[in-house]
């Protein structure tokens, strides 16, 4: 009879209309009017700053070596020598000085063009030569001390991954950990001098350079591993003085699986030059699945990067937050009425609906490459912690490592703050255990987030005064970053929140047709181009975070980020192809008494008091 | 807790019954009546009157004086035609209020046990503005649910005292939206999110109890029953789109108490007439525009006394009745007019009600708001005769 009737009552309804609005206005229960349309000029940006972009780099499939236009560039990889048969035939090589070790680096293959009919971006690519015809090489590189396992080697790369690495952390933080990784690993140097008068010019394939590094051969030969990790560390040796004139930038392939000319370490030796005359030079290889890139990337560093702060380069943005207060009041001042306090997560009556915010720019003092274009974005972090520094989102906890505590000690929940980046939502504890080893010299960390049961605790070994970093994954989580450092008795540990950046959406609908627009001159607002005076940029979600957050328990941090997306620059006169290589550029934003002033536009529907 | 709320939410899928108390966050939303189809036909009233058994929730003392065990279910839906003075809209609403179980036992008193849905919130106002392109829409949702427990006794033969405990569970959500993605006409609207839902969920949870009083003779005989006021403890959240909080704030929300008297004529076997009041002392302290509500209804009963071989209509019951409500939303009010029909089922006592009640209900003042409404309620009485002695069976 329900059914009957639910069916009867669905026929006899002919939905609702706008029937008793004067009554539902009357209560105060209704949306009052519709969107407020607001734009705030002047808005000052807090705490801006130029920082690396998150996250790490391990796998950059283009990566940029040389000097050039004040910027320097040094490629960082990661290999592993896994094949024993390969070292043991260079260990018994002692007598056969015709094997060697050597690093091959690829260019970056940009497609099919001929010498007659060249790329313009192949002719940009070899003007940043400079015209040298060599560049000498500084390559560093990094293996374990005789003194630490194989094993435990294999979960300083494996488990922390090299920090040196990473390109998430400030140069200076890479620095002093590149000094300690050096007090902990034997350090190899070689000098390598690349030809440069054909890398790009060779009927629009790449070139690829095989150098010698005899003292890495030297240093495999005297310490012989089944498996062997090795880090390496290619710099320019250009003074820092040189001038643009005589820099050189040149682009590589990364970390790009199944590409011939990715980096690799050979192993191989000499052909004979009398049977091959014509390339005497050539490396007969032993073998080539035997070297495997396991991480690739690249710094960039900015030479005059105090004096030109406000510098986005492709692996840079511009980070700010914006003072939510002021925010409020400015709006205020436009005749919207807010309520409340502002420590509730909702006293603040409007929804952002759309945000857009427009950043100037300083054209005298900004310049890209080629005159590329770049595609500029937003990005938005989000109820991080908050007194954290640019990329300091850290939180300092010292764990006595005392064999009287429990095996497994719960240390501290750590939240992950934003339930789309949570396994099921809930937040997670991770847990620590410490066993002295033995001889009472190595401490055994052993670690493991609660939730996750499948497996056993990770164990890392620590040396009074050692540090190492540790990467916690578990499903499709946002893995979780500690920094370890043992006093021998107690441990400080260092919890990064990787925070996932939230990308605004970057889509325009056409007004006529309501779809979005897929022409690159149609999104010409948030292109930077040459002679531009400033850019539009979407920031709804950012803003929307700003003002309609939600509680964490804890105060907020709210950071934005002005960066390039995809890393894509576009062609100037053509501005639907994309560069798919990393260019550099420098973005200034001018500022005004200290500040830099943006301007907002904002769409506000107002929400209901409960 | 929350799946007991989802499956009473989901038992009380209604559509809109009356908006303006449906919307307004103060108060408890649209009350449902308490009674059965057979007092609704009379003017919802007959608190006093105990010839069918049955869990009587406006007067659990009346349970006292059954000897079978029983069950009852009632089913309403309403067709409401909405009007102000420039548009008018029909809707329906269909919806389970509740179920009753009765145990009587005249040694040891009676037993009832119930659910009920003591109040309800469900509207729905869209309206679309075309210069921006953007159509928004209001929604209330939910209720409270009582689950009760009473027991009654007769201390004499004419006197019946019942004492009940009602604990009232409540979940209420109101809601906005936008969408700017659909009909936009340009502009920064068109590039908008929408919102999804400017949601505030309110869960409500409390105790009250109440006291009811029989006193029956041949001729006539009279009710009294109190439910104490109580305070509710709501628990507020709220939710933007994509953006939840925790919760938010803890609140108060007091339920005023609630008196009901009831008389009952008998000047003939088989006639019976009514006359019930009641009030619910809301005041403006509770919440603004509220007032105190109070309603008045009459009604009169003809039950057929048909043996077996009689005409079936002969055994049937025939009401007819009227009240008049001033609603506790300050300025409403509402009047009405019912008939029904009592229908046995086979000999044991089965009987089926069936109330049909036309109604007017408005707000006055500035915002003149008033709706027309036909409500259909049935409500299936079983009995049981079960655990009595084998002579008291028939």
């Amino acid at each position: 009879m329900a059914g009957c009737l639910l069916s009867l009552a669905g026929c006899l309804s002919d939905g609702p209309n706008e029937t008793g609005k004067d009554f539902l206005a009357s209560q105060n229960v209704i949306l009052q009017g519709m969107a407020y349309e607001v734009t705030l000029d002047s808005v000052p940006l807090e705490n801006f700053h130029t920082a690396l972009e998150e996250p790490s780099h391990l796998g950059d499939t283009a990566l940029m070596l040389g000097q050039w236009n004040g910027v320097r560039s040094e490629v960082r990889l990661g290999f592993s020598l896994t094949n024993a048969n390969l070292l043991n035939q260079l260990d018994s090589a002692k007598k056969n000085d015709s094997i060697q070790v050597r690093l091959s680096l690829g260019m970056f293959n940009w497609g099919g063009y001929t010498d007659s009919t060249p790329n313009p971006t192949q002719k940009y690519l070899e003007s940043t030569l400079a015209g040298r015809d060599s560049l000498t090489l500084i390559v560093t590189t990094l293996d374990a001390p005789d003194s630490v396992s194989e094993d435990s080697y294999q979960a300083a790369v494996e488990i922390g991954e090299p920090s040196f690495l990473r390109r998430k952390l400030p140069v200076e933080v890479l620095k002093a950990q590149f000094a300690t990784a050096k007090r902990t690993l034997v350090e190899t140097k070689d000098t390598v001098v690349l030809d440069l008068k054909n890398v790009y010019g060779v009927s629009g394939r790449d070139s690829l350079f095989l150098e010698k590094l005899p003292h890495l051969r030297q240093r495999l030969i005297e310490k012989r591993f089944v498996r062997r990790y090795l880090m390496v560390r290619i710099q320019p040796l250009l003074p820092p003085s040189t001038p643009d004139s005589e820099g050189v930038m040149l682009r590589l392939v990364g970390a790009n699986q199944g590409a011939y000319y990715m980096p690799a370490l050979f192993i191989g030796k000499n052909e004979n030059p009398s049977t091959n005359t014509s390339d005497p030079d050539r490396l007969d290889t032993y073998t080539f699945s035997g070297t495997t890139v396991r991480a690739a990337t690249y710094l960039a560093e900015d030479l005059d990067s105090l004096e030109h702060s406000l510098t986005v380069m492709p692996q840079k943005g511009l980070r700010f937050q914006m003072d939510r207060n002021l925010l409020v009041s400015k709006l205020k001042s436009k005749g919207l009425s807010f309520s409340g306090s502002g420590a509730s997560p909702f006293d603040f009556n409007y929804f952002v609906s759309y945000a857009e915010i427009q950043m100037p720019i300083d054209t005298a003092k900004t310049w890209v490459e080629n005159n590329y274009s770049l595609d500029l974005g937003v990005v938005s972090n989000m109820d991080s912690l908050a007194d954290g520094g640019p990329e300091g989102l850290t939180l300092l906890a010292n764990i006595p490592l005392d064999s009287s505590l429990p095996k497994r000690s719960e240390w501290k929940t750590l939240w992950i703050l934003d339930a789309n980046q949570t396994l099921n939502g809930n937040p997670d504890t991770v847990r620590f255990s410490f066993e002295p080893s033995p001889d009472a010299a190595t401490q055994f960390l052993r670690f493991a987030l609660a939730s996750d049961t499948s497996k056993d605790m990770d164990t890392l070994n620590l040396q009074a005064g050692m540090t190492r970093e540790i990467t916690i994954n578990a499903g499709s989580r946002i893995p979780l970053y500690l920094s370890v450092t043992s006093h021998g008795h107690s441990c400080d540990i260092t919890y990064r929140l990787r925070m996932e950046a939230k990308e605004e959406s970057r889509q325009w609908l056409n007004p006529e047709t309501k779809l979005p627009y897929t022409d690159y001159a149609d999104l010409s607002p948030r292109l930077l181009a040459p002679n531009k005076t400033h850019v539009t940029l979407r920031a709804t979600t950012s803003v929307q975070r700003l003002l309609n957050r939600k509680t964490v328990g804890q105060d907020v941090f709210h950071e934005f980020a002005v960066k390039l997306i995809n890393k894509n620059a576009l062609q100037t006169d053509s501005l639907n192809i994309p560069v798919n290589y990393p260019i550099l550029g420098r973005v200034h934003f001018p500022q005004t008494n200290g500040k830099i002033l943006v301007k907002l536009h904002l769409l506000l529907f107002p929400l209901q008091q409960p | 807790m929350k799946y007991l709320l989802s499956l009473m939410s989901l038992a009380a899928a209604v559509w809109a019954d009356f908006s303006p108390l449906d919307v307004n966050p103060n108060g408890i939303g649209t009350v449902t009546s308490p009674l059965g189809a057979r007092e609704r036909a009379m003017g919802n009233s007959g608190m006093a009157t105990s010839p069918q058994p049955g869990v009587f929730l406006a007067n659990p003392s009346r349970l006292a004086f059954q000897e079978k065990h029983s069950f009852s279910g009632t089913l309403e839906t309403t067709l409401e035609y909405l009007h102000d003075d420039l548009t008018g809209n029909r809707r329906t609403d269909a919806f389970l209020p509740g179920l009753t179980l009765g145990f009587p036992s005249k040694k040891w008193g009676s037993l009832g046990l119930w659910y009920w849905q003591t109040s309800h919130r469900n509207f729905t106002f869209e309206s679309f503005n075309p210069t921006t392109g953007v159509s928004q829409a209001i929604r209330a949702e939910g209720g409270l649910f009582e689950l009760g427990a009473s027991y009654s006794y007769a201390i004499l033969p004419q006197l019946a005292v019942g004492l009940d405990i009602r604990k009232i569970l409540g979940q209420e959500r109101f809601i906005k939206s936008a969408n700017v993605s659909e009909n936009a006409t340009g502009g920064l609207a068109l590039n908008s999110e929408s919102l999804e839902g400017d949601t505030t969920i309110r869960a409500a949870d409390g105790l009250r109890q109440g006291i009811s009083i029989t006193f029956r003779q041949k001729k006539w005989s009279a009710a009294l029953a109190i439910q104490t006021g109580t305070t509710l403890d709501l628990d507020i959240q709220r939710r933007i789109t994509h953006i939840t909080t925790d919760v938010k704030y803890a609140d108060n929300l007091y339920l005023p108490y609630t008196g009901l008297l009831g008389i009952a004529l008998k000047p003939i076997p088989g006639q019976t007439v009514t006359l019930d009041m009641h009030v619910t002392d809301w005041d403006s302290e509770q919440g603004s525009g509220l007032d105190r509500g109070m309603g008045v209804g009459a009604g009169y009963e003809w039950q057929g006394n048909g043996g077996f071989y009689d005409a079936y209509w002969k055994k049937c019951a025939f009401r007819a009745g009227g009240g008049y409500e001033s609603l506790y939303l300050n300025s409403s009010w509402q009047g009405y007019a019912t008939v029904g029909l009592g229908l046995p089922l086979g000999s044991r006592g089965h009987v089926v009600d069936i109330s049909l009640m036309g109604g007017h209900r408005e707000v006055g003042g500035n915002y003149f708001l008033a709706e027309e409404y036909l409500k259909l309620s049935v409500t299936v009485q079983g009995v049981g005769v079960w655990g009595q002695p084998l002579r008291r069976r028939r």
